[in-house]
């Protein structure tokens, strides 16, 4: 019997080293990353023009304004978010309870002054 | 970066009808899970990649909140499923000269729930990096909390003196439970204040977030170690940085 050479080994799985170079690139995670990593909304710009208070409402509102304002014992820190809010109404009619339930958005500021006070604002 | 089989998980699927026994394996590369009370094993968060047709096997099975097998260096085989309402997400890795590969990642309810506003009287938070500027962001991002990261460090300190903190089993990451509601950390931060163990700062403006997505950080980091060390120093320092981590899937 003639000798043989040596066997070739030849991998056909996944090339999982060029794969996890590829992984943060992937729409999967870009996705989940809204719940893994919630990047914030920060807005660092001049506008062109003076904003007017319906400008200013919408920023606040949206979280584009929250940081850090005042002086002395008015120091203090705010922060706006949208919450998502479930109202329950529960009806009786002949035996039959109804239950509804609708999901709204409203809008929560939440204040820390520096001397230690604080308001939750809905 | 190499050595990537070293790092990545398993993940199984056994599907048993009438007569035949259907079985799954994929590669896991993320995974977050815990170990209930009782022994049972929730998933809160899997990576898996593979081919189209095992990749939809997966998500049907996570739909179906059906059982998982994890097998991961690190810990144990766990068998854990995602539960009710879980998010599934996926994607596509293309390589030239080879099938595209799908990407599934699937989230329990309970991480989703963790995305701003969404459950405002939530009180356990998941996190998927247990970095003290990042558990602070999250949890601000959470609940809407008025704070700033130099406030990171007290935070952490007082998570973890009021033990409202847990280690959860993770792949490629180093995954947290962090139990509290908003008013209660509230109350931390502005007796904090009143005690002077934190101020704010004086600067007015926007506060600004310094944060690394420490999430791919083994990978960033292998690719920083290889240009300058040999694979295979670089391929047991990674191993020995990313030790306990899981990995995550959403649907």
């Amino acid at each position: 019997m003639p000798e043989s050479g040596p066997a070739p080994l030849v991998y056909r799985g996944l090339p999982l080293d060029e794969i996890e170079d590829l992984l943060p690139q992937s729409s999967a995670y870009r996705q989940a990353g809204r719940i893994l990593f919630t990047e914030s909304v920060s807005a660092t710009v001049r506008p062109l023009t003076p904003l007017h208070a319906g400008h200013v409402g919408l920023l606040a509102c949206s979280g584009l304004l929250n940081g850090i304002f005042g002086s002395g014992d008015q120091r203090h820190i705010s922060c706006w978010q949208a919450v998502k809010v479930t109202d329950k109404t529960e009806e009786e009619e002949d035996g039959v309870v109804t239950i509804r339930e609708k999901e709204r958005f409203s809008n929560e500021l939440t204040l820390v002054y520096s001397t230690g006070g604080g308001a939750i604002l809905k | 970066m190499k050595n990537a089989h070293e790092r990545f998980g398993v993940l199984e699927y056994t599907k048993r009808m009438k007569d035949t026994t259907t079985r799954i394996r994929l590669r896991l590369d993320r995974f977050i899970g815990e170990v209930e009370e009782g022994g049972n094993g929730k998933a809160h968060l899997i990576s898996v990649l593979g081919g189209d047709s095992d990749v939809g096997a997966i998500w049907a099975a996570v739909i179906e909140q059906n059982l998982l097998t994890v097998e991961a260096p690190g810990f144990d085989p766990l068998t854990a499923s995602l539960g009710e309402d879980a998010q599934c997400y996926r994607g596509t890795i293309t390589i030239a000269g080879r099938k595209p590969i799908r990407h599934l990642v699937a989230i329990s309810a309970e991480l989703a729930k963790t995305r701003p506003g969404a459950d405002p009287q939530g009180r356990q938070t998941i996190l998927c990096d247990n970095d003290p500027t990042f558990v602070l962001y999250r949890i601000s991002q959470r609940f809407g909390l008025p704070v700033v990261p130099e406030w990171a460090g007290w935070f952490n300190e007082e998570l973890n003196r009021r033990g409202a903190i847990k280690p959860l089993i993770g792949l490629g990451c180093s995954p947290l439970l962090v139990s509290g509601t908003k008013k209660l950390f509230l109350k931390w931060i502005r007796r904090a204040l009143r005690q002077k163990r934190i101020e704010v700062p004086n600067r007015n403006g926007p506060v600004g977030w310094n944060l690394a997505n420490s999430f791919f950080r083994v990978s960033e980091t292998g690719l920083e170690e290889e240009s300058g060390q040999e694979a295979g120093k670089e391929s047991s320092a990674i191993r020995a940085e990313c030790g306990d981590t899981t990995s995550c899937e959403s649907h």
